[in-house]
């Protein structure tokens, strides 16, 4: 098996080898850090949180005013 | 220090070497539990308040003489895990943090039974806890990140919280507050978010030794601009304040007790590490000129918000705009760039929290028997509620800055700094604010003990309200007197923010 052709084939392997190690050395380089993605992730979590908390905000303000018109609910506040 | 020695060695030491992570862990954990367990909810929550307190009081003990604790969370060295630092400045605020709390907490039993239905009660101490772990992680993490998550850990409670007022107009105020917070908030996270672009870093210590070298490009400016600007929403500075008076107005009374003495603090300490910590070497200040502005200001919030609590005819509106003003003095020390103004403040931010948490307690006790907090409410105080009424008396002249009154302290480092900085007027002017203070102090004296009481009823207040109330009375009395421990650490930390400054 490890004839005289075997020289050209283990040059093949050696080229692919290089290749890929040049391909693996270019993706470490170009890699993409997570702390970006957990800063977004975190900032999204923290506005469903703010907006939900607005929106029962508003269903309760629009139980107690029966509006939620900001300025009929001044000018009720203003009669009290 | 290895973390490895675990429970199976000496427990003691391993607690101590966890305290920074036990100060934010413990309420952070007991607050779901509390939602869960449902029951016996005042009791738990006050324990866990009082557990709180002893950390901060061991961790201000283990600091107190200059040193540095830098404890690294999960093991993950500085520049790339979080870090939590405990020093003079944040071991003082959180100690004001957790006492102000355990205080608060004792005295809301009664106070949350008669303001609070029943089946939220669970729901109300758990927000109070959680708010608490949003104020104390704001001043424990060396994490530029971090500090914006803490911080909306604390507004999302604390509009929670404002939102359960009696009153309607609870709600209003809890949205216009979220409005605004929400956009202070964001204004950080975007600052932060630019400062990581051109450092690719958010420790702050990391941070401060990196921004020097671009502290000329206008991105960098401008995520100075947007976290100033974004903390002092919070802060609730002159010209950002429109929220805080309806807040204060509105909330429960513990919460406008727990709220005006930690919440305005907190990001008054935010402001500082923008300053001093993140942006501290770089001449951000100088060449911004931080310092006038932030002067104006300051000068605009003490003589404006004492000038209009005196037309104030709800006694808890009156302090929530005496409050504004008290936000002014904070702040004014940190604009003479100095270290007696910034050791006035940092003690002012202690005294004021005992004062006003103390006043709105008082103010409790009255909603309580009387039925309201407007003037007319307090007719005849010093006959229906000697001691309620007499506790507002005691807590007023602090306020003023009477000698022998802790107020009187604060004030009087302030002066020293303004001299310092070369601006006499100033002290004419917080002189000139201190008559004002007076205004309105004894428009409520005079009510109290000049007027005849509406109706015959004589009822002080319980003394479970009545005790913690006099005790954050009595407190800003004695650290009138006392004054050394205090200002030994409060010089200390002024001390290490300003050569921070100064490269």
């Amino acid at each position: 098996m490890r004839g005289g052709g075997g020289g050209a084939v283990s040059e093949g392997a050696r080229a692919e080898a290089v290749r890929l190690l040049n391909h693996a050395l270019v993706n470490v380089v170009v890699y993409s850090t997570p702390l970006p993605h957990v800063l977004m992730l975190t900032a999204i979590v923290v506005g469903i949180a703010t907006i939900s908390l607005a929106l029962s905000l508003v269903v309760r303000i629009n139980e107690a005013y029966d509006t939620i018109e900001e300025d009929e609910i001044l000018a009720l506040e203003a009669q009290s | 220090v290895s973390t490895e020695s675990g429970p199976g060695g000496e427990l003691l030491p391993f607690l101590i070497h966890h305290l920074p992570a036990l100060q934010i862990v413990v309420p952070l954990i007991a607050a779901p539990l509390l939602v869960l367990v449902g029951r016996w909810s005042w009791l738990f929550a006050t324990i866990v308040g009082f557990i709180s307190f002893g950390i901060s009081i061991g961790l201000i003990s283990l600091v107190s003489g200059g040193e540095v604790i830098s404890y690294e969370l999960g093991g993950w060295p500085s520049p790339m895990g979080i870090v939590y630092v405990v020093n003079e400045a944040s071991s003082l605020l959180m100690l004001v943090v957790t006492m102000v709390g355990a205080i608060t907490l004792l005295y809301a039993r009664q106070s949350v039974a008669h303001e609070i239905p029943e089946d939220r009660h669970h729901f109300f101490y758990a927000a109070l806890l959680l708010c608490m772990t949003g104020l104390l992680g704001i001043c424990i993490t060396g994490d530029a990140f971090n500090v914006f998550v803490f911080l909306e850990i604390s507004s999302l409670s604390a509009y929670a919280l404002i939102g359960m007022g009696s009153s309607p107009r609870a709600l209003t105020a809890a949205y216009r507050y979220l409005v605004m917070g929400t956009i202070g908030g964001t204004f950080v996270l975007l600052g932060i978010g630019m400062l990581y672009m051109h450092t690719g870093t958010l420790n702050m210590a990391d941070l401060s030794t990196r921004i020097p070298a671009v502290s000329h490009v206008s991105t960098v400016r401008a995520a100075f601009a947007f976290m100033t600007v974004g903390a002092l929403v919070k802060l609730a500075l002159v010209p950002l304040h429109f929220w805080l008076p309806n807040c204060y107005t509105y909330a429960p009374s513990v919460v406008s007790a727990f709220l005006s003495a930690t919440a305005t603090k907190v990001s008054y300490f935010i402001l500082l590490r923008i300053i001093f910590n993140i942006f501290g070497k770089s001449l951000l200040l100088e060449t911004m000129k931080m310092e006038s502005l932030l002067l104006i200001l300051s000068l605009v919030a003490i003589v404006g918000g004492s000038a209009v609590a005196i037309f104030q005819s709800d006694v808890k509106r009156l302090l929530a705009y005496s409050s504004l003003a008290q936000i002014g003095y904070f702040v004014l020390g940190l604009s003479f760039n100095n270290v007696s103004g910034l050791t006035g403040s940092l003690i002012h931010l202690f005294n004021h929290a005992l004062m006003k948490g103390g006043l709105f307690m008082i103010l409790g006790c009255v909603a309580l028997r009387v039925g309201g907090t407007r003037m007319e409410h307090m007719r005849g105080l010093g006959k229906r509620m000697p001691l309620t009424a007499f506790g507002f008396v005691l807590g007023g002249l602090g306020m003023i800055g009477v000698p022998l009154t802790a107020g009187f302290i604060s004030k009087w480092y302030l002066v020293i700094g303004a001299f310092e900085a070369g601006l006499w007027w100033v002290a004419v002017i917080v002189l000139i604010a201190s008559l004002l203070a007076l205004g309105y102090i004894w428009r409520v004296i005079e009510v109290a003990y000049f007027y005849e009481p509406l109706d015959d009823e004589r009822q002080e207040a319980p003394l479970g309200m009545l005790l913690p109330a006099w005790a954050m009375i009595i407190g800003s009395v004695i650290f009138g007197v006392w004054t050394s421990p205090l200002l030994h650490i409060a010089s200390g930390a002024a001390t290490s923010f300003i050569e921070v400054l100064k490269p």
